[in-house]
């Protein structure tokens, strides 16, 4: 009995280990790294009232958070899911409150992580919408 | 059999119940405390750990536990989507320790499982996301967190490795081998 017990623990470990080294491969995967050296991006701003603002930023950053912070003043917390942004330029839009929140898109495409998450690449687009929840 | 026995044995089953149902309800509020207080270590928590130990030993009644966990953390923390996943992920987990409790495990075994737990609960968490955004959202919201499961599944290993067996020996030694 013993030696089952402790075959499946050591079973279980390993299975553990491995599906680590899965996840951390996925995440390598799924977010690539930004390249490093000087980047042109365009920032761009879209406010409540549909009035926009773009910005050309040359940055060395590797996170969208970083290189927009050049140019205009962000607001937010940082939480368990990366820095949330509450207001662009002292424009807030807080989703805690349950009105609108800033969407933040990377290429036209919506953006699947954080500002402090993103990474720019060269030649990219960023923008932060105010959307309304 | 004489109704003064009955009754007495009336008593005594009455007693029990009064007993476990407060012990049930210390048992939420200890889950709720440790949370809290160990909240300020990101994705490091005692929960996984007590949820198994409780599966064990209280069998279905961990599930009554489970019930007031989550419902004092929507009325605390507030009934948001996350809260949705915590209808069903430590439900998961209380399956799998029952599933796997049917043999004897070692330490080690248990240690995997809370980290294999661990390491999956971004992606248990995920599925509300699926609803609300669609494929790319969950995967998208998902994977943004991986770095934090694995946080939280290394922080179950160790914590489970450590505290398993001295609070199962504490626990068997109290109340004897086998509670459910």
């Amino acid at each position: 009995m013993k030696h089952t017990a402790r075959r499946s623990g050591l079973t279980a470990a390993l299975l553990f280990i491995v599906l680590a080294v899965l996840m951390l491969a996925a995440r390598c995967c799924a977010l690539p790294a930004a390249p490093a050296g000087e980047k042109r991006i365009t920032v761009s701003v879209t406010y409540a009232d549909g009035t926009a603002e773009h910005f050309e930023v040359s940055t060395r950053a590797d996170c969208l958070k970083e290189a927009a912070e050049a140019v205009l003043t962000l607001e937010g917390e940082e939480t368990a899911h990366g820095f949330t942004v509450y207001a662009v330029n002292g424009a807030e839009a807080d989703f805690r409150k349950g009105e609108a929140y800033w969407a933040i898109y990377a290429d036209g495409a919506y953006a699947q992580s954080s500002a402090d998450r993103l990474p720019v690449f060269d030649g990219g687009s960023y923008a932060f919408v105010y959307e309304r929840l | 059999m004489p109704s003064s026995m009955k009754g007495s044995e009336r008593g005594v089953s009455g007693v029990r119940r009064a007993r476990e149902i407060v012990r049930l309800g210390l048992c939420a509020a200890l889950l709720f405390v440790l949370k809290a207080a160990l909240a300020p270590l990101p994705n490091i928590e005692a929960v996984t750990l007590l949820v198994i130990l409780y599966t064990l030993w209280f069998g279905r009644g961990a599930l009554l536990i489970l019930c007031l966990f989550v419902t004092l953390e929507g009325a605390v923390y507030g009934f948001h989507l996350w809260w949705i996943a915590y209808l069903y992920v430590w439900a998961v987990l209380w399956l799998a320790v029952t599933l796997a409790g049917h043999r004897e495990r070692s330490t080690l075994f248990w240690a995997a499982l809370g980290g294999i737990f661990g390491l999956s609960f971004g992606f248990l968490c995920s599925f509300p996301y699926l609803a609300a955004g669609g494929i790319h959202t969950m995967l998208g919201w998902w994977a943004a967190g991986i770095p934090f499961d694995l946080i939280h599944g290394f922080a179950n290993f160790a914590l489970i490795l450590v505290l398993f067996s001295p609070l199962d020996s504490l626990w068997k030694r109290v109340n004897g081998p086998k509670t459910k």
